[in-house]
């Protein structure tokens, strides 16, 4: 009898919170167990009691990478509950704001963690001394979709401009010269970007997925739509937690989600019975909404032979950078049409109820709700992160790896575990830095 | 802590990094204000912003610390303030220089969603846009769960590391000085 077991402690920033185990016993796979923090739990409990106001700049808090994801569906989750509509100019600056993070969370994910497995670095600093302008070039997009939401959301880090109704302040016509230029640089190299990881070596892995995401009518989804699957799923927003169920794993305190079972509880035979795992992101928006991006984005997309359907996970870093692509064409759009409205944000009466918002964060839809009293004051929240739906997704897609390349060393068999990990865009470690230290240097105590 | 007024204190100077002229020094704290000891770094900086000389900047840095490569960019000298994990007691102090000799190793932590400061600082140095001087204060924390109190031994280390960081402004500032001087000369 032989027994393997590749384990990758992915959150070396706290120890033993982020981590994949994959266990092989007599040739096949044993056990797979991929295990996340998740910091949505804590905020739930702290937003109880909190006025509703506070929900944008608190949630905000949660990810470092992704607050204006969090702000978005907080905002919707509340104008639901209030019966508020955001159209015209209102809501096409939320949508140029979602851009501005679309691109420097996709940008940070293709050039800085994604592409050095593609191309066998440890990391994005090897990557940087054999191939430095492609990473100036991550760089540069980034920075352009850093400084768009600088522009609207006051910083472009914890942005504090975003209300229930829309804005605090508006931006001007002439704020957005500066970066209507860098944008225009930004697309052209988003279509580089485009190309260049067309030309990566893919491993050879698919699935028939369950592809979950919003889907509008008339563009490809940021704040709202339906949520949809490639399975036949279409539901509104408020009806999400009816179809998709939280469980509780003992090795993860971060909630696994999956699709419930169309089929009577008594005709299934266990707690995995039925449409289970699904995979939300950017390779399930794309493809449930491939007509909907710009032109621009589907030639760079049949370009780079990079059309959908696209099955194979790993392909996801050349999907986000058509997405990339797409946010800056999209964002020169809004801009260049923009009119400043005639106020800020919608006026609105805060009224007792639930509340329901969900919208697409660059790694998939992030589902809130909330139950706010007649004095304003939140009591009930919930929040579900993309990361923590894909979890059991992603436990899938390494068993399924794993049991296909089982002749793989087991060097090899736990890079591809950790990239394949990595397709996800998981956020682990969202609100959590610190460095793993252990050495000597001057102590002062 | 009030919770509001920490939510909407503005913690990162954008404006400094758009084309506008190099600042000699920058400070920045780094770290989360619901994590515990993750804390430190804001709440070193947070005593700091009045009580430094002319020439230095001070910055939060709570999210994406790519961000740092951008500070890097526009300053002369850069002093980064973080909490660590070790083996070392809660509250030690670490004030490692990198501009000359790599980060050490065990600095570099990894994560799948985005970079760590000892990477932002390894990137910058490939990259070739390293500031002159990079001194790094790491504090060593205990307690990284949600919460939104640091430990006894690690609040009582922010006011050393403050005046540590006192003390270095002059060396730092007049190393600026010097290295702007050279440049000049050299033109």
């Amino acid at each position: 009898m032989s027994n393997r077991a590749v384990k990758v402690d992915y959150l070396a920033r706290v120890e033993g919170e982020g981590s994949l185990l994959v266990r092989m016993k007599d040739g096949s796979v044993s056990d797979v167990k991929f295990r996340i923090f998740e910091p949505p739990r804590f905020f739930e409990a702290f937003l109880r009691g909190r006025k509703y106001s506070e929900a944008p700049d608190i949630t905000a808090r949660i990810c470092g990478i992704c607050p204006i994801a969090y702000q978005m569906s907080s905002v919707h989750a509340m104008e639901y509950a209030f019966g508020v509509k955001v159209g015209g100019q209102l809501r096409e600056l939320r949508r140029l704001l979602y851009c501005g993070e679309w691109i420097e969370s996709h940008a940070l994910h293709i050039y800085m963690l994604h592409a050095p497995d593609f191309l066998g670095y440890d990391d994005a600093i090897q990557l940087a001394v054999d191939h430095p302008d492609a990473v100036r070039r991550g760089l540069r997009l980034k920075k352009a979709g850093n400084d768009l939401v600088a522009v609207l959301a006051g910083r472009e880090i914890h942005p504090i401009n975003v209300r229930v109704g829309g804005f605090y302040k508006l931006p001007r016509r002439r704020d957005f010269d500066e970066i209507l230029e860098k944008l225009k640089r930004a697309r052209d190299e988003a279509y580089e970007t485009v190309l260049w990881t067309a030309t990566l070596p893919f491993p050879d892995f698919e699935y028939d997925y369950e592809f979950v995401a919003l889907s509008h009518p008339d563009e490809y989804p940021f704040n709202e739509g339906k949520i949809v699957s490639n399975k036949g799923l279409t539901i509104d927003v408020r009806e999400y937690e009816l179809v998709f169920h939280e469980r509780h794993v003992p090795y993860s305190n971060a909630l696994q989600s999956t699709i419930k079972s169309p089929r009577p509880a008594e005709q299934q035979t266990s707690t995995t019975d039925g449409r289970g795992a699904y995979l939300t992101g950017p390779l399930a928006r794309y493809n449930l909404n491939f007509e909907k991006l710009s032109p621009l984005a589907k030639k760079a997309a049949e370009e780079a032979k990079a059309k959908p359907p696209i099955l194979n996970p790993f392909k996801s870093i050349t999907v986000r950078a058509v997405e990339a692509l797409y946010a800056c064409d999209e964002a020169i759009r809004i801009i260049e049409n923009y009119e400043p409205p005639a106020e800020a944000a919608v006026r609105y009466e805060v009224r007792p109820g639930f509340g329901f918002g969900c919208t697409e964060a660059p790694r998939g839809i992030l589902y809130h709700r909330y139950l706010i009293g007649a004095d304003g004051l939140i009591k009930d929240a919930k929040i579900v992160p993309p990361t923590a739906q894909n979890q059991r997704m992603i436990e899938t897609d390494l068993r399924n790896f794993v049991t296909s390349n089982i002749q793989m060393s087991k060097q090899d068999l736990t890079l591809r575990c950790e990239q394949l990990v990595r397709n996800y865009d998981p956020c682990i470690s969202c609100a959590t830095h610190f460095l793993k230290l252990d050495i000597s240097e001057e102590t002062v105590t | 802590m009030d919770r509001k007024r920490q939510a909407t204190t503005p913690v990162s100077s954008s404006a400094a990094c758009q084309g506008a002229e190099r600042i000699p020094v920058t400070i920045v704290g780094i770290g989360n204000e619901f994590r515990g000891d993750d804390a430190v770094g804001l709440a070193v900086l947070r005593g700091l912003a009045k009580r430094v000389p002319a020439g230095a900047r001070t910055v939060e840095l709570t999210g994406d610390q790519t961000y740092l490569l951008e500070l890097m960019r526009s300053t002369d000298a850069i002093i980064m303030v973080d909490a660590v994990q070790s083996s070392a007691p809660a509250g030690t102090i670490f004030r490692v220089e990198v501009s000359e000799e790599p980060v050490p190793k065990d600095f570099i932590s990894f994560t799948t969603h985005t970079i760590d400061s000892a990477t932002a600082v390894e990137l910058a140095r490939a990259l070739g846009s390293l500031p002159g001087s990079v001194l790094i204060y790491g504090i060593v924390g205990k307690e990284f769960s949600f919460t939104p109190n640091m430990s006894p031994e690690v609040e009582e280390a922010v006011e050393i590391v403050r005046e540590r960081i006192l003390s270095d402004m002059d060396t730092v500032l007049s190393g600026v000085i010097q290295g702007r001087k050279r440049d000049t000369s050299d033109m």
